[in-house]
């Protein structure tokens, strides 16, 4: 019983050590997230959950290491990227959390510290710089439409996104996961196809004067779309 | 037989039954009217409708539902949850990142239009239908405090030029105990028609808006009573506004904006993306357009089905005709090409017929249609999928024909001239 109840204590200290880990990776499309399903750790003696508990943080180290983007293949001269590689290395979610890791075992939870440092961390996450390797290249991407300007009811610039309903959904995606684009003539988005996924092609731009520093600003302009 | 021949027969044929072939032209005309018009009315509205609003990034408001937001802010439809303060709104307009931005004061109302208390941006930096801007019909801005910008449609309908004044009335129903008659207004400008809410709308400055709430206290109006000139000497800067639009320096901050609004700490404030939104209401009221789309069709396909009935009721009359040219040295599939060439003139008169029908309806009913609710249509030329539309009829009317057409044919030779008893 003792057991037990200790074993409980110890979850909902783990459960609150990872709140912030938790809804931060939400944001980020789900990757990596370190979350522990009750399954998982319901039966286990304190030292067992320790072991485990380290066992699976080695897992996930080597996951961050695997997760570096592999270099996107050529198709009809356009790299097939996909949103990962828009992330500029070092800034994913799993990086900005080891990074602050140490901090967060030293606040108190629910302290006002502790909910500026999730701030701090969110900003560091939303303002990831992105990343250079693929400026200027002739790039194809996947994705969903924010749409932002239309033409009798033809879409011909909007937001791409790697998600759909990405601007009522909350919180949007990050500024290195959204993509400014404006559209080739005759390439327009009927408003009832808005809600399909589609393949966007054009020069990949990163608008380097940001008004916020150090945040992402992709673009492309006359961009070729078609159905995903 | 020479095609010449075959048409005369077909034409004298169809005069000496005009009667009922009128109805069946009639039947065409009409269901092909209601298609085309139908057709029309769903473009032009859709298009009007997506127009409204162009080259907003964000749109601001107190915290509800995005669809809410967009309908009173941008279409004056519905009402405001809360109003959000004018700190926020400073503070926002200040932020590097924004380029410009339209405070938008909502509530009261002149004659069952809505008035907007706003500011000079907005007749500077708001676009509709695909980044046009603002122009004034007549007059200019407003620069006293009690100046008031009104759009065409309310000139047009209450009739009023520069120099006329004007009294707003508290809430946004006119009557003569909720007016603000202390404080009349004077028309300094009169927009250009844009076929947007904004010709429906009255514009005054945010501190007039202030000034004619000064004696107004907790929804009610107080015993102290402040005049006009009085009204003038209080600080008017505007405690709160109902919404704002803004306008970024890079469209790809968008999402960075619309977070960092919405995650606003000392008040909860809602941004949407106007574009987004737009589609998605459209998207939702889309299927009305859809289901009036096929009824229209499913009223031009009971138009051919009835011509059908008629041709295939006179087939056992016209049996004795049939057999006549048959004697007379005829093929039968002479006598299919006479119900071909028939049904074509009964489709051609009826499509001619129906194209002076709408344009005549379009032409009668555009002012009507502006004076009672505003909706301006373009009369234009058919477009591509119109004439879609009416090579189709033609195309279902021939295989329709075709039905009386082979029964004819099968008829034998001498099928309508043996006398039965």
């Amino acid at each position: 019983m003792k057991k037990l109840l200790m074993v409980i204590t110890c979850l909902l200290v783990t459960a609150c050590d990872n709140t912030e880990a938790i809804s931060l990776s939400s944001s980020s499309n789900h990757s990596g997230s370190v979350e522990y399903s009750s399954e998982e750790l319901l039966g286990k003696t304190v030292e067992e959950f320790e072991a485990f508990q380290a066992e699976r943080k080695n897992k996930d180290d080597a996951k961050v290491e695997q997760k570096q983007p592999s270099s996107p293949e050529i198709k009809n001269g356009f790299l097939q990227l996909t949103w990962d590689n828009l992330v500029a290395p070092g800034y994913d979610a799993d990086s900005i959390l080891s990074k602050y890791e140490p901090l967060i075992d030293e606040i108190p939870h629910g302290s006002d510290a502790a909910i500026e440092l999730y701030l701090k961390m969110e900003a560091e996450f939303n303002n990831a710089p992105a990343n250079d390797n693929f400026a200027d290249k002739k790039v194809s991407i996947p994705g969903f439409i924010a749409p932002l300007e239309q033409i009798d009811g033809v879409i011909i610039e909007f937001l791409l996104v790697p998600y759909f309903g990405a601007c009522i959904h909350m919180p949007p995606p990050p500024a290195n996961q959204t993509i400014y684009v404006r559209v080739a003539a005759d390439y327009g988005i009927n408003v009832e196809d808005a809600y399909n996924p589609i393949w966007v092609s054009g020069k990949l731009l990163i608008d380097k004067q940001s008004t916020d520093i150090g945040s992402a600003s992709y673009q492309i302009n006359e961009a070729l779309v078609s159905a995903y | 037989m020479r095609f010449k021949t075959l048409y005369l027969i077909a034409c004298k044929s169809a005069w000496a039954r005009r009667y009922s072939l009128i109805l069946a032209v009639c039947s065409i005309a009409i269901s092909l009217t209601l298609l085309l018009s139908v057709d029309i009315v769903r473009k032009q509205a859709k298009s009007s409708f997506l127009n409204t609003i162009s080259q907003t990034d964000l749109i601001v408001g107190a915290r509800s539902g995005p669809i809410n937001l967009l309908l009173y802010s941008v279409f004056r439809i519905g009402n405001a949850t809360n109003n959000i303060s004018y700190e926020s709104f400073e503070c926002i307009s200040s932020d590097s990142r924004v380029k410009w931005t339209i405070p938008l004061s909502l509530g009261d109302s002149h004659k069952g239009f809505r008035v907007v208390g706003t500011n000079q941006n907005y007749f500077n930096y708001f676009r509709y239908a695909n980044k046009r801007g603002l122009s004034f019909d007549s007059g200019e801005t407003f620069s006293d405090l009690y100046d008031t910008v009104i759009g065409k449609e309310v000139a047009k309908k209450l009739g009023y030029k520069i120099g006329d004044q004007i009294i707003l009335s508290h809430g946004t129903i006119s009557t003569d105990f909720n007016a603000h008659d202390d404080k009349p207004f004077r028309v300094t400008g009169i927009l250009a028609a844009t076929g947007t809410p904004v010709d429906q709308s009255v514009h005054v400055s945010l501190e007039a808006l202030e000034a004619i709430h000064l004696d107004w206290r907790d929804g009610a109006r107080s015993a102290l009573k402040i005049d006009a000139e009085q009204a003038r000497k209080f600080g008017l800067t505007p405690k709160t506004i109902t919404a704002f639009l803004v306008g970024l320096e890079r469209r790809t901050q968008t999402f960075v904006v619309q977070r960092n609004i919405n995650n606003d700490r000392n008040e909860p404030l809602l941004a949407i993306v106007p574009g987004s939104t737009l589609t998605d209401l459209w998207r939702t009221l889309g299927h009305f357009e859809t289901i009036l789309l096929s009824v229209s069709v499913l009223v031009l396909l009971s138009g051919l089905v009835s011509m059908l009935i008629m041709l295939l009721s006179t087939l056992n009359e016209r049996r004795r005709e049939m057999a006549i040219l048959r004697a007379i040295g005829a093929h039968a599939y002479h006598v299919t090409a006479l119900f071909i060439i028939e049904t074509l003139l009964i489709i051609s008169i009826g499509t001619l017929a129906a194209i002076s029908l709408l344009y005549s309806l379009l032409f009668i009913l555009k002012p009507l249609l502006l004076d009672l609710y505003g909706f301006a249509i373009i009369i234009d030329w058919l477009d591509l999928e119109q004439v879609y539309i009416i090579l189709f009829i033609f195309l279902g009317g021939v295989l329709f024909s075709l039905i009386p057409g082979l029964i004819a044919y099968r008829y034998s030779l001498q099928d309508g001239l043996t006398l039965r008893f």
